[in-house]
C-alpha cells in the first residue's frame, strides 16, 4: 500500500478528503483487502480511544474489566505478562490507584490486540461454520464489519433500496408534506460518501447560516443543543 | 431590614414565576402551532416549488396539493434530472417515470403492504422526548414565518428547526439536525401559492410521449396482512424512550414468495421501520448505509437453526439503530 493511499485513507477518516480522494479510496478498497483491513483497524482503534468499542464488542471490554476487577478484589499482584506496564508488579493496595493501572492495562492490551489483528478467532470460526455465504470483506476478526454501500453487491443494494423506499412510503403516507417529498425524491444518487460503516457524515459541507439574525444566533444554538 | 429582604425576595419570586409561566405558554403555543402545521398540510390548497437537500444532494420539486371531496390529491414533479411525477390520489400512488429511473429498477424489491393512515403525529406527547420552543421570526419564500426549535432530550433522535407560515401554519422550511449541529436535511419552499388560486388541472400529470413513460402503481395490497403485535413473530427487546409501535404488518416483495414482517415505531416525530425476512441465499450479513438523515442497518438474526435477515431503516442515529436491531427477538 502506497504512502499516498495511507494518507488518503486518513483524510477520509478525518472527513478531510475531497470527493475525488474519497472515490479513489473506495475504488481501491474494492480490490485491496489490505486497505479494507487497515480501514477496519483504524476505526477500531479510534473507537477504542473514544470508548465506543462496547457498541461493537461488549464482551471484549467486559471480559477485560472482569479480569482486572477480579485481581483488584483479590488484592493480587497485577502480573505483567505483556511487559507493557512498568511498575505493574507492585502490589496495588489503593482501589483508586488500581483503577488507573487497570485502565492503562486495558488500553494497552486493547491496543496490542488491535495492532496484532486477529482476535476472537474462535468466534470467527463459529461464524464461518454456520454455513451461510458471508460476503463481508474477510478482515480476520469477528467484529461484524458492515459492508460499505459502495462496495456492496448489486443484490444487496437492491434489497436495501427497496426497504428505504418502503420506509419512506409508509412514512410519507402517514405524515403529509415534507415526508412525502423524501419518497418522491428517492434516488440512489443520494447515497454519498456518508455510507461508511461508521455512519459519520464525512462529506457534510459547512453551510452558511444566512437566515439567522445576529441577535438570535445564540438563542438558536442553545435551543437546538 | 428583614422586611426589605422579604420584599426583594417576593419581587424575585414574582419575576421568576412570571418567566416560568411565560415559558410554559410559549411551549404550549409552539405545540399548538405544530398541530396547526399538520392540519395545514392536509386541508390547505397549495402549489409551490421547494428544494430538498439530503445526503449531499439537492433536488427541486413542484408540489400541488388540494383536498377535493374529502380525498387528498397531490402531485409532485421533479424539476431536475430525469422527469418523474408522482400523483397521489387518496391511498393510491402513481409514479410516472422514464425508463432507467431508480424506482423502476426497484419495483420488484419494494415490499408492498397495506398502507393505511395508521398513525398521526402526536405533538402532545413530544414533551417527554423533545423540548419545543419558539425562537423568533424568519422569512421564507417571501412570507413571514414563526420559527420553532424541536430539540431532542436524549441522543436517540435528531432535532428539527421549523419555519411555519404566520398566516396559515404551513411548513415553509425545515432542517433536520444531528447532535453535532450538522444539518442533515433541509427542505425549503422557494415559491408558493396558497388557497383558491390553486387550479384543479395542475393536479393532472403532464403529457409525456407515450412510449417513454413507465407507470408504477403503488397501492394498498389486498393480501398484505395488518397484524397486531400479539400475532407478530418478532418483537423488539428495546426501543428508545418515547417510541411506540405505530404499525405492524406482513408484506411481500413482488420478486419473492417470502413474507417480510414489518414493524414501524414512532416517537411522534421520528420513525423507524424494521423488516425481517428469511435469510436470502446471497447477501451480506451485515451492512450499513446512509441516505441523508436516514440510516439503514442490516443484521443477521439467529433464532435456533433458522436464520433471518433484519433491516432497520429510520431517521435515527446509527448507534441507536444498532442497539435496536440487536434487540430483535422471536416471540
Amino acid at each position: 500500500m502506497s504512502e499516498q493511499l495511507k494518507e488518503s485513507l486518513s483524510a477520509v477518516m478525518d472527513g478531510e478528503a475531497d470527493a475525488f480522494e474519497l472515490r479513489r479510496v473506495l475504488d481501491e478498497a474494492k480490490a485491496d483487502e489490505d486497505l479494507r483491513e487497515r480501514w477496519h483497524r483504524m476505526h477500531l482503534l479510534r473507537d477504542i480511544m473514544r470508548g465506543d468499542i462496547d457498541n461493537y464488542a461488549p464482551q471484549l471490554r467486559q471480559t477485560m474489566w472482569d479480569g482486572l476487577n477480579k485481581h483488584e478484589e483479590d488484592e493480587e499482584v497485577v502480573e505483567d505478562p505483556l511487559h507493557v506496564v512498568p511498575g505493574s508488579s507492585v502490589k496495588v493496595s489503593s482501589p483508586w490507584l488500581g483503577r488507573i493501572t487497570g485502565t492503562a492495562v486495558a488500553a494497552t492490551v486493547a491496543l496490542l490486540i488491535v495492532v496484532n489483528g486477529g482476535f476472537f478467532e474462535s468466534d470467527l470460526q463459529g461464524e464461518q461454520n454456520s454455513g451461510f455465504a458471508n460476503t463481508q470483506p474477510a478482515t480476520g476478526t469477528a467484529i461484524p464489519v458492515p459492508t460499505m454501500y459502495s462496495t456492496a453487491t448489486a443484490a444487496d443494494r437492491q434489497r436495501m433500496n427497496g426497504f428505504f423506499v418502503s420506509h419512506y412510503q409508509s412514512r410519507g403516507m402517514n405524515m403529509p408534506g415534507v415526508e412525502f417529498a423524501k419518497f418522491a425524491s428517492f434516488s440512489t444518487a443520494s447515497f454519498s460518501g456518508a455510507s461508511f460503516s461508521t455512519g459519520e457524515q464525512t462529506q457534510m459541507p459547512p453551510l452558511a447560516d444566512s437566515d439567522v439574525q445576529p441577535d438570535t444566533q445564540n438563542e438558536e444554538t442553545s435551543a437546538i443543543e | 431590614m428583614s422586611l426589605r429582604y422579604y420584599c426583594i425576595f417576593s419581587l424575585w419570586l414574582a419575576l421568576v414565576s412570571t418567566s416560568l409561566v411565560t415559558n410554559q405558554v410559549w411551549a404550549n403555543e409552539a405545540e399548538k402551532l405544530l398541530m396547526r402545521m399538520d392540519k395545514a398540510f392536509v386541508e390547505l390548497s397549495y402549489d409551490g416549488v421547494f428544494t430538498y437537500f439530503s445526503g449531499g444532494d439537492l433536488t427541486s420539486l413542484r408540489v400541488v396539493h388540494k383536498q377535493i371531496d374529502g380525498v387528498q390529491r397531490e402531485r409532485l414533479v421533479h424539476l431536475n434530472g430525469a422527469p418523474r411525477e408522482i400523483i397521489r390520489h387518496g391511498g393510491s400512488v402513481d409514479c410516472i417515470v422514464m425508463p432507467g429511473d431508480d424506482l423502476v429498477a426497484l419495483e420488484q424489491s419494494i415490499p408492498a403492504g397495506p398502507f393505511t393512515r395508521a398513525f398521526v403525529r402526536q405533538f402532545d406527547r413530544l414533551s417527554d422526548t423533545y423540548s419545543v420552543e419558539q425562537f423568533g421570526e424568519g422569512r421564507v419564500a417571501n412570507r413571514m414565518a414563526t420559527r420553532i426549535a424541536v430539540s431532542p432530550l436524549d441522543k436517540h433522535r435528531y432535532g428539527y428547526r421549523l419555519w411555519l407560515d404566520q398566516n396559515t401554519a404551513l411548513l415553509l422550511r425545515s432542517e433536520l439536525i444531528d447532535h453535532a449541529g450538522n444539518r442533515l436535511e433541509i427542505f425549503q419552499f422557494t415559491q408558493l401559492i396558497i388557497g383558491d388560486a390553486v387550479r384543479d388541472e395542475d393536479l393532472e400529470a403532464s403529457q409525456h410521449s407515450g412510449s417513454m413513460v413507465n407507470h408504477l402503481r403503488l397501492e394498498p395490497v389486498p393480501n398484505g396482512l395488518p397484524v397486531k403485535q400479539a400475532v407478530m413473530d418478532w418483537s423488539l427487546g428495546w426501543v428508545p424512550p418515547g417510541f411506540e409501535m405505530a404499525t405492524a404488518d406482513i408484506r411481500r416483495k413482488p420478486s419473492s414468495v417470502e413474507n417480510v414482517s414489518s414493524l414501524m415505531y414512532s416517537d411522534g416525530l421520528a420513525t423507524f421501520s424494521v423488516f425481517i425476512e428469511p435469510m436470502p441465499k446471497h447477501g451480506a450479513a451485515s451492512m450499513v448505509s446512509m441516505n441523508g438523515a436516514t440510516v439503514a442497518i442490516t443484521r443477521r438474526v439467529d433464532s435456533g437453526q433458522v436464520f433471518h435477515l433484519a433491516t432497520l431503516v429510520g431517521e435515527i442515529p446509527e448507534a441507536t439503530g444498532q442497539v435496536i436491531i440487536r434487540s430483535i427477538r422471536r416471540n
